[in-house]
Parts: C-alpha cells; sequence; structure tokens
C-alpha cells in the first residue's frame, strides 16, 4: 500500500511531497570493512571501505534523486595556527590563533558537490563540510583567514579530505565509499556518520564508530616512553652506550 | 622499505634514516667533529619535529662520543678531573637550555632560536675557521712557525680558584672550565648539538690545552652533556625516538669507518677548507629561510607546541 502511494507520489511528481516528509520511511543502515586500524611497525597508512544501504520501502525511486554524504572524524584536539610577519629583515612567528576543537582527521565523500545537496544554511547547521565546521576559534575579525590556513594545512597533508562525487551507487540502494589514511593519522577513537539527504532535507542519518591504535611493539614503546618516561630515559641512554661501545669494538677490530 | 616511528609519530623510509646517519657518521669520521649540527636539521628536512629531531640527534651523538672516548681512553689521552669540571659547569647549563626550549615551544618561537642560533654559531665558527684555513693554504710554503701563545700570561691566570689538571700539564682556575662546560651544555639543550666544534678550539685557545688531551676530553664532556639532554628531553618531553635512534647510530658506525679512511689520505688543511665550507653552507641556507618570504604566511603548530 505504502509502496503503491510512493508510486503515486512518483508520479504526480509533487515537489513539495518530500519535504513534508515522508522521512520515517526511508534508513540508512552502514558498515565498516574495519572498525579497528592497528598501526604497526610497516604502517604506511590504512585503507578502508564504508557500505550500505538505504533501506526503502519504495526501491523505484531513482537513484538521483537521494544524496548521501560520509564524515569520517578524527579525535578533537585544540590546535594553533602561527602567522608569520616580517620584523626588521627576519620572518617571524608574530601571530597566532588556536582552534579548540579540531578533528585531527577529517574525510567527507558525497554523491554529488555539497551545495547540490542542500542549502548552506542546512550544511552549516549540520557542520557538514570543512567550509562549514565550527571549531571555536577566537573572537577575532580575522579568524577566518587562520581557519582557511588551517584547512589548507591539513588538506596538504592528507589529513583533511573532500570528495565530492566519492561516494559510489550501486543501484538506488546500495553504496560504498573508500578511505585512505596517511600515516600521520593521529590515534584515538573516530567517529563514522553517514547522511541521506533527499531533496535538501537530511531524512536519515547514521553513526558509527572506529578505533585507530597502535599495535605490538609500537604500543609498547610509546607506552613505555610516555608513561615511565624515567625509565625510558635511562633505557635511552643505556643503549646508546652500548651501541657506541659495540662500534669502538668494531673500530679496533678493522684498524 | 618504510618503518612507522612511534614517537615520532610518522613513517619514514628506513633507507633514507640509515644513509642520514651514515652521511653524518661520514663527515665525523672524516672530519673529527661530532655531526650534530647536521643531524638536527637533516631530521627536520625529512618531517620530524624539530623537539623530536633535537632530542634523538643528542641520543646518537651520545653513542658517537662513547665509542670515541672508548678508543681515546685507551691512548690515555682524556683529562678526566678537566672533563669533570667541564661537565659540572654543562650540567646546570643543559638544565637552563632544555627549560628554555619548553618556554619557548609554548610561545611559537622555538623555530625562530633554534635558527638564529644556528645561523650565529655556525656562520662566525664557520668564518673564522675558513679564513684560518685560507690564510694557512697561502703560507703553507713559507713555513712560518705558530706563535708561541703558551707562554702569554693573560687574564684567565688571574682568576681564583686555581686547580691542577695533571693529564693536561695546567695549573688554572676552574672558572674558565666551568665557564665553557656551561656554554656548551645550554647550546646542547638548546640545539641538540655536542658543541665538539665549539669545545675543541675554546680549549686550545682559552684553556690552553695540550692538543693531545683536547680530543679525548671535549669527547668526554660531549658524552655527559648529550647522555643528559637526552636523558632530560625523554623525561620531561618524552620526544626521543628510539627507533629512530637505533636507525641513525647503526648508520652512523659504518659511515664513520669510511669517512676516516678517506679523511686520512686528505692533508688536514684541505679538510679544514672543507668542514669550514660546509659549516658556512649550512649556516647561509639557513640564514636565507630566515630572510626569505615564506612561501605560506601561515603555519600549524605541532600538537606538542599547541599552548
Amino acid at each position: 500500500m505504502r509502496r503503491l502511494f510512493a508510486l503515486l507520489l512518483l508520479a504526480f511528481a509533487l515537489p513539495a511531497a518530500a519535504q513534508d516528509g515522508d522521512a520515517p520511511s526511508e534508513a540508512l543502515v552502514v558498515g565498516l570493512t574495519q572498525d579497528v586500524v592497528h598501526i604497526t611497525s610497516n604502517f604506511t597508512g590504512a585503507e578502508f571501505v564504508v557500505y550500505g544501504t538505504i533501506e526503502t520501502p519504495d526501491a523505484f525511486v531513482g537513484a538521483s534523486e537521494r544524496d548521501i554524504v560520509i564524515v569520517v572524524r578524527g579525535p578533537r584536539g585544540p590546535t594553533t595556527v602561527r602567522k608569520r610577519g616580517r620584523v626588521s629583515g627576519v620572518w617571524l612567528n608574530t601571530d597566532s590563533a588556536t582552534f579548540d576543537n579540531v578533528p585531527g582527521f577529517y574525510f567527507l565523500a558525497s554523491t554529488a558537490p555539497l551545495d547540490a545537496i542542500a542549502a548552506p544554511a542546512v550544511l552549516k547547521r549540520k557542520g557538514i563540510g570543512l567550509a562549514n565546521q565550527d571549531w571555536q576559534g577566537p573572537q577575532r575579525r580575522d579568524a577566518g583567514e587562520f581557519q582557511k590556513a588551517l584547512i589548507r594545512g591539513r588538506t596538504a597533508e592528507r589529513l583533511f579530505v573532500e570528495e565530492p562525487g566519492g561516494v559510489q551507487m550501486n543501484g538506488a540502494s546500495l553504496f560504498q565509499t573508500r578511505i585512505v589514511m596517511p600515516a600521520g593519522v593521529p590515534v584515538g577513537d573516530y567517529t563514522v556518520e553517514a547522511y541521506l539527504f533527499r531533496n535538501g532535507q537530511e531524512i536519515s542519518a547514521y553513526s558509527a564508530t572506529l578505533v585507530i591504535d597502535k599495535l605490538g611493539i609500537e604500543r609498547t614503546l610509546y607506552n613505555f616512553a610516555t608513561r615511565s618516561s624515567l625509565f625510558y630515559a635511562m633505557a635511552a641512554i643505556v643503549i646508546a652506550v652500548l651501541m657506541g661501545l659495540g662500534a669502538a669494538f668494531v673500530f679496533r677490530e678493522k684498524d | 622499505m618504510q618503518i612507522y616511528l612511534p614517537i615520532a609519530e610518522i613513517s619514514v623510509s628506513i633507507w633514507l634514516i640509515l644513509a642520514m646517519g651514515g652521511a653524518v657518521g661520514f663527515v665525523t669520521g672524516m672530519f673529527g667533529v661530532g655531526g650534530g649540527f647536521l643531524m638536527t636539521p637533516f631530521l627536520i628536512f625529512t618531517g620530524i619535529s624539530p623537539a623530536v629531531a633535537v632530542a634523538t640527534g643528542a641520543s646518537q651523538i651520545v653513542a658517537s662520543s662513547v665509542s670515541g672516548v672508548a678508543a681515546q681512553a685507551g691512548r690515555k689521552s682524556v683529562d678526566f678531573k678537566m672533563g669533570v669540571v667541564l661537565v659540572a659547569g654543562g650540567i646546570p647549563g643543559t638544565i637552563l637550555g632544555v627549560w628554555l626550549v619548553s618556554l619557548l615551544k609554548a610561545s611559537g618561537q622555538i623555530d625562530l632560536v633554534i635558527k638564529l642560533a644556528y645561523v650565529g654559531l655556525l656562520g662566525s665558527i664557520g668564518l673564522l675557521m675558513l679564513s684560518e684555513s685560507i690564510r694557512t693554504l697561502l703560507k703553507t710554503r713559507k713555513a712560518v712557525p705558530a706563535k708561541a701563545k703558551a707562554t702569554q700570561h693573560y687574564w684567565v691566570h688571574g682568576l681564583p680558584l686555581k686547580m691542577r689538571f695533571r693529564v693536561s700539564k695546567l695549573y688554572i682556575s676552574a672558572l674558565p672550565p666551568l665557564g665553557l662546560g656551561f656554554l656548551s651544555g645550554f647550546l646542547s639543550g638548546v640545539m641538540g648539538i655536542g658543541g665538539g666544534f665549539i669545545m675543541v678550539p675554546a680549549m686550545i685557545y682559552i684553556l690552553r690545552m695540550p692538543a693531545s688531551a683536547v680530543i679525548g676530553t671535549s669527547l668526554f664532556q660531549v658524552l655527559c652533556i648529550t647522555a643528559l639532554t637526552t636523558f632530560l628531553h625523554a623525561w620531561v618531553n618524552q620526544t626521543v625516538d628510539i627507533i629512530l635512534a637505533v636507525l641513525l647510530m647503526a648508520g652512523g658506525v659504518v659511515g664513520v669507518q669510511y669517512g676516516a679512511r678517506i679523511g686520512a689520505r686528505i692533508r688536514s688543511d684541505v679538510l679544514r677548507l672543507m668542514i669550514s665550507l660546509l659549516i658556512v653552507a649550512m649556516a647561509l641556507r639557513l640564514a636565507v629561510e630566515l630572510v626569505r618570504p615564506p612561501a605560506d604566511l601561515y603555519s600549524i603548530a605541532p600538537v606538542e607546541e599547541t599552548q
């Protein structure tokens, strides 16, 4: 019965219908190819796939009417951006701005350019897209310049990625996107969010978590260095002295 | 082959790091200077943060100076008493340097101070060495005897707290070595260098130590100071990456051997000219970075430097 109703809606192509909200009838189900990424000694970055399906009573609605946005966010923390100025011929950091709530990694993929998916006000409210972030910067007129520089710098390191068109639809309801993380990704808890838009309105959202953690000798050494730094410091000296004595031994033999 | 560095938190090529250790070791073996002034900028160039570069560079100097002291101690050319006095001055200097680094990190000026220190120090020492070695090269044929400086009586001899240094055959005040030790400790804490290239001329020209005792004693002093620098950075700032350090040491051991072999075949005045050119080139490169307009006025501070 509901399918018939939807078909009728489609047939009459009532543009207002979707906005009025048949929202509960469509929902997202999302999965990750892995929900834990381990950093080991040969870690050069991670690559995984976020996939999902749109559960809909109405498989005939054209894929072109739906838009999927997938956002992966790393652990948040304060980040300082510095600005250089010229003081008597030498370039030095003369100004800085700290943003309190910046993710260490931000990945966004969508089925279409963001401005074709929803109105700027909607994206701003949901904080979707690098241009629509509120990272709680300082109250100053040029804070926007610092934020742009932050996005520029992190994008160059491939820690901030925006891929309009990065979500592929397989048929009307299956979708997937590939996420590539560089070796410099911060460890911590990540969130994976998927949004379903129809005619500029968000009608469903799904959220999952992802953990990036050091494993094996990397984890052991990192914990040793940070939790028992006094003993790590002693061990570092002992290793250096032993290496030096070993080298002296090699020297003597070859002399 | 890539390896992930657990403290630096980046992935680097093993061969690149081994080659860097080897190149610095080569310079060390060839010229007899520690090469810390090359190591820190090299590490920063590969994308390792300055704080990790300074601390890990210091740990690599510990290893190379241990092997140096072990070789020299057998030849009885280490004045341990003088070394202890230098180190006594160096400890507060190092602590002050490490403390200054943590203070400057918060204010965002650490990069500037490290670069200015390199330009000032490398520039002045390099130019002095360059002019001296050119003069020596020009005068070689005339064979002018060195001035008999040792008999001169000057301000160093008027200071109190006199001590006898048997190996160096000196009876001088403890204050100049304490001061020298303080200066080199401070530079080690801030710049991650051993400071051998400052200590060696200072011990010859200011303390008037015999050349036979200078190399071994300065190695002993550099060893103690860089060990303290490594210890403080590892303990307080947690910036020593042991995987990186071991790779650098492994490359360095091989580099030193080849450097020493080639160095032995080159005349010492030509060697001095080469090392001074290297130092001046490094200072110039850093000076250009300071005055050239940057490609991007903005930069993102490393996590550990965020207020």
